[in-house]
């Protein structure tokens, strides 16, 4: 997982050179996420911003920081390498790489001790509803679901992710 | 190399962010404070304060609906009231009855302190709610039994801080006398607390613990609750880290976000220790997770007999060990 982290991280910083294939585009969406382990629980509705950067014709990556509110003030930072189809109508598919980070509500050791921050889960997203455009893309409801230490797991809806290139 | 740098800060930051174990430097002699604790003081406690619950009238409840789960019309702590006040007056305390508010659901607060001796206006609070629905052998009288049986044994010992033990009174009604005790301006004193809601009932089958709100617990009901919020952080992993290193009980500690007033932890809550949390108080609530456990909450079947003293004895003794070190027990 630290793998796809780094290379959507490589993807998003070879902005700088990018060619012709390289398409960026800047996205906002609404999201929800419930992460629960032996642990640690986080959840929360909210909003966030990323990038998206298409390469290519089916390549698509995208990182994005997102603020989640239901159990205290959360953030996740997500960061996704997949595929999509051509065309208009471009569903896809992620694999993703999450941490979260603030609050939560923590179990904690017989010792004593709290869990690691931040917490992190490796998954799959799938966005079946995605349109693109000229001048950017829509996406409603992309669910996403992952797995964490733990026997931790993590579910996550996108209700409305959109982007627009210039 | 530059874009690898970046890249690796993710694993770097998992790493440097694993927490460190709590202190829990001068626990040997907490410990000894928890040795003081008589196991056969308790359920003595809990079977008289059930019989005179049995003779008790009820507390007037008008302005309160009765559901399945909250039965408000048959709450009693009349009798209660009366016999925690000579409980505490026998083993040598001053106690004193705050009544606060009027009518008849006046709240009627029992206090007795032990003074501390080098820091005597700091004050921890260790408190229980006295008021019950019908027999009410874990809710709550499992927890003012182990109110006055700490309150006994710390009085073998000296404290830097003052120990004020409180019954409050119509934690039933909304946490009424807890919350009138506070917003009167007692409590201007209090540094920390330790309040206890339902310690007694224990299950040791699998299945017999519920998840609270989606957090996941063990799935045996044989633990004690342990809760704090941001504030009470250090608190929860200091009395865990004692109980379960010294063998004096087995708990399981949470800690809830931020003040603990969100939405999922709000199961967390429902205790005299609330107004506490949204003061920034920090207080640690201590609970075998009533209905989340305990098949007999708010029934007429909360009764003694259900009740598994050897699990009472253990919080007990965890719970005296905590306040000895919250006190900062002297050698």
């Amino acid at each position: 997982m630290i793998r796809i982290s780094t290379l959507a991280l490589v993807l998003s910083c070879a902005m700088v050179n990018a060619g012709p294939q390289l398409r960026v585009t800047p996205v906002m969406h609404q999201t929800a996420a419930y992460y629960s382990s032996s642990c640690v629980t986080v959840a929360g509705m909210g909003f966030g911003g990323g990038v998206q950067m298409v390469y290519g014709k089916n390549l698509v990556a995208q990182t994005d920081a997102n603020i989640l509110w239901a159990n205290g003030n959360a953030f996740s930072t997500r960061f996704a390498l997949g595929v999509h189809r051509e065309g208009c109508w471009q569903p896809a598919v992620f694999g993703t790489f999450d941490l979260l980070w603030g609050q939560r509500t923590e179990v904690l050791t017989a010792a004593g001790r709290r869990p690691a921050t931040p917490v992190w889960a490796i998954g799959m997203r799938a966005t079946p509803l995605r349109f693109n455009g000229s001048y950017g893309y829509a996406s409603a409801l992309e669910l996403g679901y992952g797995i964490a230490p733990d026997q931790g797991m993590m579910l996550e809806v996108t209700i409305l992710s959109g982007g627009i290139r210039w | 190399m530059k874009l690898l740098h970046i890249g690796a800060i993710v694993p770097f930051f998992i790493l440097c962010c694993s927490p460190s174990a709590p202190d829990i430097n001068g626990a040997g002699v907490a410990v000894e404070v928890a040795d003081d604790v008589v196991t056969a003081n308790l359920m003595p406690w809990i079977e008289k304060l059930a019989a005179v619950r049995m003779m008790d009238t009820h507390v007037n409840c008008e302005g309160f609906k009765e559901e399945e789960l909250f039965p408000a019309c048959d709450l009693n702590r009349d009798a209660a009231v009366k016999l925690v006040t000579e409980a505490f007056t026998s083993m040598g305390f001053k106690a004193d009855t705050i009544a606060l508010g009027e009518g008849p659901q006046t709240a009627y607060n029992i206090t007795a302190e032990y003074p501390g001796t080098t820091r005597p206006d700091e004050v921890l609070l260790v408190a229980s709610h006295l008021d019950a629905y019908y027999t009410g052998a874990d809710d709550n009288s499992s927890a003012v039994a182990a109110t006055l049986e700490t309150a006994r044994a710390v009085r073998k010992h000296s404290f830097a801080r003052t120990i004020r033990f409180m019954a409050f009174d119509l934690e039933e009604f909304g946490c009424l006398g807890s919350t009138r005790y506070f917003e009167a301006g007692h409590g201007h004193d209090v540094v920390a607390a330790i309040v206890m809601d339902m310690i007694g009932y224990a299950s040791y089958k699998s299945n017999s613990q519920k998840s609270i709100m989606g957090i996941k617990l063990p799935d045996k009901g044989d633990f004690l609750l342990v809760i704090g919020n941001e504030a009470s952080a250090t608190m929860t992993q200091r009395m865990v880290a004692m109980g379960n290193t010294f063998d004096l009980a087995k708990l399981v500690g949470i800690i809830a976000p931020g003040d603990g007033g969100y939405f999922l932890s709000m199961a967390f809550m429902r205790s005299d220790h609330g107004l506490l949390w949204y003061n920034g108080i920090p207080a640690l609530f201590l609970t075998d997770t009533a209905n989340f456990r305990n098949p007999n909450y708010h029934k007429t079947t909360d009764i003694p007999a259900t009740l598994d003293p050897d699990f009472l004895a253990s919080n007990t003794r965890a719970l005296a060990a905590a306040v000895a070190i919250f006190a900062e027990v002297q050698k």
